[in-house]
């Protein structure tokens, strides 16, 4: 059975009461240790979010405020004796990036905080990045997947230049490329015309994406 | 009939012969008057022949000044980020925290005479000078309570309205003299109207209790001080079914919907009197066929009924430079001779 979120933990989140979310999951974790308050407290209630959220039921600063506490959390407990298991990059490297000329980064940090929590370290390449700059990080850092991020139409339409760079270097069979932002929640269909592998609704469901595009590279 | 008296009988609840309808053509308009859209958005005078050259295929009865709203960031100190063919972006906010930009707001008056600023404003003057009346002339602005986020960046912005309300509060206070100054500065360049995007008190974007709690007393009292009336934008979020919070807002005359939004919900929510109108995504434009474009207008305009209080034009950003020149002409077609 799936531990069930606890209700002052997502009440905190959900009023935005930043400090007595962490004041309860550092409480927790002085008693059990970080990876356990993060499966059995966090995890649970990120859950919970990420449902309420894809189904439009809380506000994209409920959303942030869930991810400002999965940063601090991990920050908290990769500075912590017990990190043990949850040593950021344990599922590998991702590169993130907001595609060239878009500069509206909070989907992208928001997003770079969930992956960490999941495992994954991330190269943030940050705002307005160059095709040939994705790719040579990707290849720098040894990672698989590439997520650009993408406000509006005007922006995304610099996707496939991205595409047309891994294909031209060779690398279509050993890459994926996610893509996220506004523009691709209002339009799905355009994740395939730009060239991109998958998507993800809102921040918190990024990580299942990155999995399952990962899987997809290492059956 | 002229297109404020088109938009004046609706608001007033009279069908006239066709429903009030404008699109934002900053970009398109200057590529159908043969300039690149980087060239009208730093010159009045080219800004102008883009959209008589744009006016000439959709006969609108609403026009719109620059769409523009990063030069109110810029003319405090923010970097401007050039777009290929479309309306600048913001680079770099101008302010590092609420508390900063709330300082520098009340330290210096309103930079009316900064160069994005002046463009905006002789755009509206020469754009109601060659219109003469016969067209609704709209200028955009950033509303009181999105302004913020131009100035210190989205990121700062909702964390103040989350974590520190006293510092959101002060920086909001302080920007209510540029937007009253802009917006004076409108009124006198000839403007008729202002279209507002709100993001910041939208419950999609901000929980409701923070919305009623902050940032809507914000908006109300910002919008206050507004000598024009105000058509409040969407600003890519769900609206319809939030309409209800927005309906004692002053100065507000009417709303753009989205894409998604519901226009029955949307008339229950808001009762009679503002105008409703109904919007076909910018970026959408490119990829329709006139045949296409046709059907979905039939379908948006058979949902507004018998209501006369309704008008169309465009959601999200403007139409993109490259759209058909037909389309234009389709939507005009369309809409005349449709009481």
């Amino acid at each position: 059975m799936e531990p069930m979120p606890s209700d002052f933990l997502l009440k905190a989140i959900l009023e935005g009461r930043l400090d007595d979310a962490m004041a309860y999951l550092t409480a927790q974790a002085e008693r059990d240790g970080y990876a356990s308050t993060i499966s059995a407290s966090l995890e649970p209630a990120l859950m919970e979010i990420g449902d309420l959220w894809a189904h439009e039921k809380i506000s994209l600063a409920q959303g942030y405020v869930a991810g400002k506490l999965a940063e601090r959390i991990l920050d908290a407990a990769l500075a912590a004796e017990d990190a043990g298991g949850l040593k950021t990059g344990r599922r590998g490297r991702v590169v993130l990036g907001n595609v060239e000329d878009d500069y509206h980064a909070l989907g992208r940090r928001m997003v770079a905080s969930f992956l960490r929590l999941d495992g994954w370290e991330v190269v943030d390449l940050g705002n307005d990045v160059e095709p040939e700059r994705f790719v040579d990080a990707v290849l720098e850092a040894e990672a698989r997947i590439i997520g650009v991020s993408a406000m509006m139409l005007s922006t995304a339409q610099n996707l496939p230049r991205i595409r047309d760079e891994i294909e031209a270097r060779g690398l279509g069979g050993r890459l994926r490329l996610a893509a996220g932002g506004a523009i691709f929640r209002l339009r799905p269909e355009l994740v395939k015309e730009l060239g991109a592998d998958g998507t993800a609704a809102t921040a918190i469901e990024a990580p299942a994406l990155f999995r399952a595009l990962y899987e997809e590279l290492t059956p | 009939m002229t297109g404020p008296e088109r938009v004046m009988a609706a608001l007033s609840g009279v069908l006239t012969d066709r429903p009030p309808y404008g699109l934002v053509c900053g970009s398109l308009g200057a590529r159908l008057a043969g300039y690149e859209p980087e060239e009208a958005f730093g010159d009045p005078e080219l800004y102008v022949k883009g959209q008589e050259a744009a006016a000439a295929l959709l006969d609108p009865d609403i026009v719109f000044t620059p769409f523009v709203l990063a030069f109110e960031a810029v003319a405090y100190g923010g970097e401007l980020a050039p777009q290929r063919g479309a309306v600048y972006n913001l680079r770099r906010p101008p302010f590092k925290n609420a508390r900063d930009a709330a300082r520098a707001l009340r330290a210096a008056p309103t930079p009316l005479d900064a160069a994005g600023i002046r463009f905006m404003l002789e755009a509206t003057k020469r754009l109601a000078d060659a219109v003469a009346g016969s067209r609704m002339v709209v200028a955009p602005i950033a509303s009181p309570v999105d302004f913020p986020a131009l100035l210190i960046g989205i990121e700062s912005w909702l964390d103040a309205l989350l974590f520190d309300p006293d510092a959101a509060r002060e920086l909001a206070s302080a920007g209510f003299d540029h937007f009253a100054a802009l917006a004076g500065a409108y009124a006198a360049a000839g403007a008729q109207a202002l279209a507002s995007p709100v993001m910041f008190v939208n419950p999609s974007i901000l929980d409701e209790r923070r919305v009623r709690e902050l940032a809507l007393p914000i908006l109300t009292e910002g919008f206050g001080r507004s000598p024009l009336p105000i058509v409040f934008h969407h600003g890519g979020n769900p609206l319809s079914r939030y309409l209800g919070l927005f309906g004692g807002l002053p100065q507000v005359a009417g709303f753009v919907l989205g894409e998604r939004d519901v226009y029955a919900e949307a008339r229950a929510a808001i009762g009679a009197g503002p105008l409703l109108m109904a919007t076909i995504p910018g970026p959408a434009f490119a990829a329709f066929t006139p045949d296409t474009l046709r059907a979905r207008l039939a379908a948006l305009f058979e949902k507004r009924g018998a209501d006369p209080a309704w008008g169309f034009t465009n959601a999200g950003a403007e139409l993109p430079a490259e759209t058909p020149s037909e389309l234009l002409a389709s939507v005009r077609d369309f809409f005349h001779g449709r009481p």
